[in-house]
Formats: structure tokens, C-alpha cells, sequence
């Protein structure tokens, strides 16, 4: 039987799902302050008989999340290690040798790199039923409402939603806001910080400007500005074709212990690892004038 | 605002969402409103604009099948032609 998950464990199994375990990263932050957020509407919204009055609700969740915008890096080491030790425990959780790890300059440098991968199963359960909920017709509950706020906070929204999607999501919150004071209340509310924000207007920014999938290469220039990075891997295999050196990254790939698979997408064939699809080509580095064949993985978004 | 139904209450009743029907399935949701499209996964709907409702045992019977035709290597209109006799 298909579990259930509390609304902080939904927000850790995307928040948490490729971001590096061993080192701390702006957006790991962002994904730890979400949870912090939804354990706090677990409280104050989710919980059986809580019948706080409007204004009231309003005042203990801007308290709340005042306090999550700044909180402190020891207390969110703390909140992490509880959290991926619950999901660990329950299966949904585990720690893999990061995919950035596998880069030619990470590789050679020794670099050993961790990162979490949720539960294949637990991600598609969570990112699906929010998507069957909120782009359908019909009425939306309190729980999809709370999540899609989490994702848009901590910046996972683009991985789970295209270009497309998100505008017919925003004009959606608006009537609903319209029509709902929680829900009102709710989306006016925010708890990333400043700084972070024109990182996060940054992306957005991007997404919208490279909407042409084969744009995205932007993220070659600047990985350490996305939740995910393009990595380049290099074999000797000469004079093959496209298919057995895809088959060699893929191997590589599950060596380093990585879960892959090959993806059909018209007429271009994707790599979907763990959790997130990539592009993948052949590509030659020039390092010291010597030339090295290889494969290069990008990112790719709905 | 309503919220959201328990698993115990959505393996308890007769129809499910279609976002419901993701998480019983484990099948994405543009997949299940593809198979709907394609007229291989029946539903109800009262009204045009209200949710479309899927009779749970049934379309998780019928998802079942497309997936293991699939993995047959059947193609989707050879399903679909074998679906409708």
C-alpha cells in the first residue's frame, strides 16, 4: 500500500533529493527552512481541532516564520540530521555518491561528494498527486495549497512544474486567493531571505529566457546557481556510436551507484538519473592541448 | 477550504481523483490524463467543469494492463485497439 506523508517529509523528499548530504549549499538551506515552514503550518493549519481565527493565524504564522527566515546554522544542521534520519529509517531516504562527483574535474581531484536521493516511488507520489490536483479541474485542498507555497519558497516549483504550468498555477492561487482568506493569508507570506532572492529572480529569469530546451547551457556557467548541475564525463571508447557511448556513461553511471535509465522523449533519447532527466552528448574537452573524449549530462527541466 | 482525503478513506471509497489515482498507481499524471485522453481509462464527471471522477478498482485494473502491454512491447494504438474489442 502507498505510504502517506506528513506535509514535512513531502517537503523533504523534493526539497532534499539531490542536494549534497556532506556539504552545506544555499539551496539545501532553503530546502531545510521549508521544512522548518511546514512543520509549522503542520501546527498551526493541519492539525485536527486547531481553529485559530483569521487574523490570529495570520499574526503566529509571520511569528513563525520570522523566526525560520533566520534560522541559525546550527539549529539547521539540527532539523536536517532529525529529518533525513526519520526518512532514512522509513526507507524513503538514502545517500548516494554525488552525481556532480562524477565530473572530470571532481573525478581527478579525488573529491568525494554525498548527496540524498529520495525514494523513486515516495518523489513521483508527491510531485504527481500535487500536479493531478492543482492542474485539473475541481477543488483544491488545504494540503495542496500548503505544498505548492513550500515549493514555490524554497525555489523546487521549476522542477516539478513547467513554464507553462506555473503561469496556469499562479492565475489558479489568484481566484483561489480571491475566494479564500487562508489561502489568502498564506500566499502573501514569505521566508527566504533577501540575498537569496535575486539569486531566485536570477533563475526564474533564466528559465523564462530559455525556454528553447537547447539554451540550456547556461548552467555550464553558472552550476552553483541551480539546484542541479551539468556534469562532463570522459571515456576512451573510439569509433563507436552514439548508443554504446551513451551505454558507457550509463555504466559508469550505476557503477558510481547511481540509478539510470533511458528515456524516450520524441525523437531525442534523455537519461533519466535518479530522480532527474539529463541530456546527454558527446563532447570533446581540450585540457593542456590534449584532447579528451567524453559525454557531456545537462540538465533538463518540464 | 476541504482537505485532502486519507489513503484509508480513498482505498474505502468507490472513486478517486486523478491525482489520487497517481499516488495509488504510481503512474504520472500526465501518463493517466494521456491513457484518459486517448479514451483508454474511462471516468465520470458530473459537469463540465468539476473533477473527473475514476472508478478506483476499476482504473487501477485497467492501469495495471496498459503497463504490463507496455512492457509486451505493445504499442499505444495496438492497446487501444485491444482495449475497445
Amino acid at each position: 500500500m502507498q505510504k502517506e506523508y506528513s506535509l514535512s517529509w513531502q517537503m523533504a523528499i523534493i526539497g532534499l533529493d539531490g542536494q549534497q548530504s556532506s556539504h552545506g549549499s544555499l539551496e539545501k538551506r532553503g530546502a531545510v527552512r521549508g521544512i522548518a515552514a511546514a512543520l509549522l503550518l503542520e501546527k498551526l493549519l493541519l492539525q485536527e481541532g486547531n481553529s485559530l481565527v483569521k487574523e490570529e493565524l495570520e499574526r503566529e504564522l509571520k511569528a513563525g516564520l520570522e523566526k525560520i527566515k533566520y534560522l541559525k546554522k546550527r539549529d539547521s544542521d539540527k532539523l536536517e540530521k532529525e529529518v533525513t534520519e526519520e526518512l532514512k529509517r522509513e526507507g524513503i531516504l538514502e545517500t548516494v555518491p554525488s552525481l556532480l562527483g562524477c565530473d572530470i574535474n571532481y573525478e581527478t581531484a579525488g573529491l568525494h561528494i554525498e548527496e540524498y536521493r529520495s525514494d523513486t516511488r515516495a518523489y513521483l507520489s508527491v510531485t504527481e498527486s500535487i500536479r493531478g490536483e492543482i492542474l485539473e479541474e475541481g477543488p483544491v485542498t488545504l494540503e495542496c495549497i500548503c505544498l505548492l507555497w513550500l515549493f514555490r519558497e524554497t525555489g523546487c516549483i521549476h522542477e516539478i512544474f513547467s513554464v507553462r504550468e506555473q503561469e496556469q498555477i499562479q492565475s489558479r492561487m489568484t481566484s483561489l486567493a480571491l475566494a479564500d482568506e487562508i489561502c489568502a493569508i498564506l500566499w502573501r507570506q514569505e521566508f527566504y531571505r533577501s540575498s537569496e532572492q535575486i539569486v531566485r529572480s536570477f533563475l526564474r529569469g533564466k528559465k523564462k529566457l530559455f525556454q528553447n530546451p537547447y539554451l540550456e547551457g547556461i548552467n555550464l556557467l553558472f552550476p552553483f546557481l541551480d539546484r542541479r548541475q551539468a556534469i562532463f564525463i570522459d571515456f576512451v571508447i573510439l569509433g563507436t556510436d552514439v548508443k554504446r557511448r551513451r551505454e558507457a556513461v550509463i555504466a559508469y553511471l550505476t557503477e558510481k551507484g547511481h540509478i539510470v535509465e533511458t528515456v524516450r522523449n520524441e525523437t531525442e533519447t534523455l537519461l533519466k538519473i535518479d530522480n532527474m532527466y539529463y541530456r546527454i552528448w558527446p563532447k570533446t574537452l581540450v585540457i593542456n592541448r590534449v584532447p579528451v573524449q567524453g559525454a557531456n549530462l545537462q540538465p533538463v527541466y518540464r | 477550504m476541504s482537505r485532502q482525503r486519507s489513503m484509508e478513506k480513498i482505498l474505502a471509497s468507490e472513486y478517486v481523483s486523478i491525482g489520487e489515482l497517481a499516488k495509488l498507481t504510481g503512474c504520472r499524471y500526465s501518463t493517466l490524463k494521456f491513457y484518459t485522453e486517448e479514451g483508454m481509462l474511462s471516468f465520470e464527471q458530473a459537469e463540465e467543469h468539476l473533477t473527473r471522477r475514476y472508478k478506483r478498482e476499476e482504473s487501477i485494473k485497467q492501469v495495471e494492463r496498459i503497463r504490463f502491454l507496455r512492457q509486451e512491447g505493445k504499442t499505444v494504438p495496438e492497446i487501444k485497439k485491444m482495449i475497445a474489442t
